[in-house]
């Protein structure tokens, strides 16, 4: 008789397990949403504590799945925001996107549904892109197959965030993508933006993903976590090894799973998505995939590292 | 042990019995899943014994049985609607308030949307259909209000395309509309148009079919087919829509006995050559 193996519950980082947890890892992964700030605002002494993991000798990188920034403004806003940051540090989905693209040899164009985030990383890396911005219905919808021209030359469409999402560009990307060669491409699948406070719900890139996959009826190919893409494109060129490299995130389901699924170390932190109620929930869970978004180790806010690690001193 | 179903391709064997059904019965439904008022002319229409053409009873589309529903639940709130005016115009008539429909454009950035956009009061229900408007705001709105788990999901249909008549452009359906919102809100919705029975329970309690007796006709096997399946009716497969004779092969050499279910009992390459079978008849 099989007995199930019970999981355990995150590890609360304290004075007793500390020099453990610091001795387990050289190189730190860190989200940002949820975990450094929110919206435009720092979570605590977020900072603080990542300033201070870089003074120890750790590497330092800035991994994130909102693709509506280009990797010069994650840096001036980690620097507005206090984070000592360097653009080799900032590990965005829309630069894995054109790093994939790029590594392909993809040589056509892209059609873009998403912002200048993704479109200056295509740029970066030399890649045509279609313009993005607002295409609204101006025409009865079944009009729309006289009137509406596809770009000969897209070889791929890429989807992000896009706040300008609509009936047309949904056309756009479905119908290009009714030739099989053409790749399909998500910088991620996040389901809800992040954003705290808030009595509304704001869709992320996995609403206008999972729409444009209906109509597809083929997966798209992801760029974010928990997808490996974003660690095999900085192991490479670092040589990360996952047994000393350590995930921070507050997103069971894309950070700690990526962090689980690319062999890393994982830490949660509760200012974010994720609450001390669904880590008890998934440990008491029969279902062993629920144990796979339990983290190795849990803070309440990142913050917390600072005053413990002053213990140290 | 599973193994490929044993379909044919009978058509020409069986359409005399299929004429007697569409003689005898005499009564033609028009049973469809847009929720649009965007309705095409039947051309079989001219076999119904009604000479007049067909009335408002013969049809059955996804907005009129969804405004039916929500008034056999005697639902008393708002409905906000991610759709087209045919849902506007059927809850309506069964007199339930909702929010309108049409265009909602972006504007400023999300911390600005944050700002302005309020929320209806008393909305206890959405209802998502096929939207030529479809925007961010507009999905903030759905989002928003299914955060409440009394509020109900409900999709008029989930076809994903509409059959494209040439062009080599893809018209999206309601389907993507609906995953949209169920992404978010990550709980599936209601589904009140094919392939689910609903529209066939409707049907029959007011004009009391058999189902025994009722031919379901329809381009798409895995709405129109599964539809006919799913309420017990025979079913006739035309191939000048969605579903091709490839795709049938491909049901049929499946071992996944869910694929079978797609296979209708009988196929026509178009609808209109029935014309020249019944005229041999």
């Amino acid at each position: 008789m099989t007995t199930l193996k019970m999981p355990q519950m995150p590890k609360i980082i304290d004075q007793t397990c500390l020099r453990a947890f610091l001795n387990s890892f050289d190189n730190v992964l860190t989200d940002c949403d949820g975990v450094l700030w929110s919206g435009d605002n720092i979570i605590g002494r977020a900072n603080d504590a990542v300033n201070k993991l870089r003074s120890l000798g750790k590497k330092i990188f800035y991994v994130t799945n909102n693709s509506t920034k280009s990797r010069d403004e994650y840096v001036k806003k980690c620097e507005k925001l206090g984070f000592i940051a360097s653009k080799e540090e900032i590990v965005s989905s829309s630069f894995v996107m054109a790093q994939y693209l790029k590594q392909q040899g993809f040589n056509k164009k892209v059609y873009v549904v998403g912002t200048s985030g993704m479109t200056a990383e295509l740029d970066n890396v030399g890649i045509a892109h279609t313009d993005i911005g607002p295409e609204p219905l101006t025409v009865s919808p079944f009009k729309l197959p006289e009137t509406m021209e596809l770009d000969p030359e897209v070889g791929a469409v890429a989807v992000g965030f896009d706040a300008d999402f609509s009936f047309p560009k949904l056309m756009r990307a479905a119908s290009h993508l009714e030739d099989q060669e053409c790749l399909f491409i998500a910088t991620n699948t996040d389901e809800r933006f992040p954003i705290t406070d808030s009595k509304l719900v704001f869709p992320g890139t996995g609403s206008f993903v999972r729409c444009v996959e209906t109509v597809a009826e083929r997966p798209p190919l992801i760029m974010g976590k928990p997808s490996e893409k974003m660690f095999t494109v900085i192991s490479e060129k670092y040589q990360l090894k996952p047994s000393r490299t350590l995930m921070i995130g507050d997103r069971c389901n894309t950070d700690i799973l990526f962090g689980k699924n690319c062999g890393l170390h994982t830490l949660v932190v509760l200012t974010g998505v994720t609450k001390k109620e669904d880590l008890e929930m998934w440990s008491k869970s029969s279902d062993e995939e629920k144990h796979r978004l339990l983290a190795d180790y849990c803070l309440p806010q990142l913050g917390d590292l600072v005053d413990l690690l002053k213990t140290l001193e | 042990m599973l193994q490929a179903h044993p379909w044919r391709r009978p058509w020409l064997k069986h359409i005399s019995s299929i004429s007697s059904w569409l003689v005898a019965t005499s009564r033609m439904k028009s049973v469809q899943n847009r929720s649009t008022l965007y309705i095409q002319p039947l051309r079989w229409l001219w076999l119904s014994n009604r000479r007049d053409g067909s009335r408002q009873e013969e049809i059955v589309c996804s907005a009129y049985a969804t405004a039916q529903y929500l008034k056999q639940q005697q639902f008393s709130k708002k409905v906000y609607i991610l759709g087209a005016s045919g849902i506007a115009s059927e809850l309506d008539k069964v007199g339930i308030a909702h929010t309108g429909v049409g265009p909602e454009h972006q504007m400023g950035d999300l911390v600005a949307m944050e700002k302005v956009i309020r929320l209806e009061p008393d909305v206890e229900a959405v209802v998502v259909g096929f939207d030529p408007h479809l925007s961010f705001p507009k999905i903030v709105r759905a989002v928003s209000h299914l955060q409440h788990p009394d509020c109900l999901f409900i999709a008029t249909n989930t076809d994903v395309w509409f059959p494209k008549g040439g062009s080599n452009l893809l018209i999206p359906g309601a389907g993507c509309m609906v995953s949209c919102v169920e992404t978010v809100v990550e709980r599936p919705p209601l589904v009140i148009g094919k392939p689910s029975k609903n529209m066939f329970t409707l049907l029959n309690e007011k004009h009391q079919l058999q189902a025994s007796r009722t031919l379901m006709i329809g381009d798409c096997s895995n709405t129109d087919i599964l539809f006919g399946k799913n309420s017990n009716l025979q079913t006739m497969l035309v191939l000048t829509g969605v579903t091709t004779m490839e795709d049938l092969e491909e049901y049929a050499s499946s071992l996944d006995e869910e694929k079978h279910k797609l296979l209708p009992d009988f196929y026509l390459p178009r609808l209109d050559d029935i014309i020249n079978l019944l005229r041999d008849f």
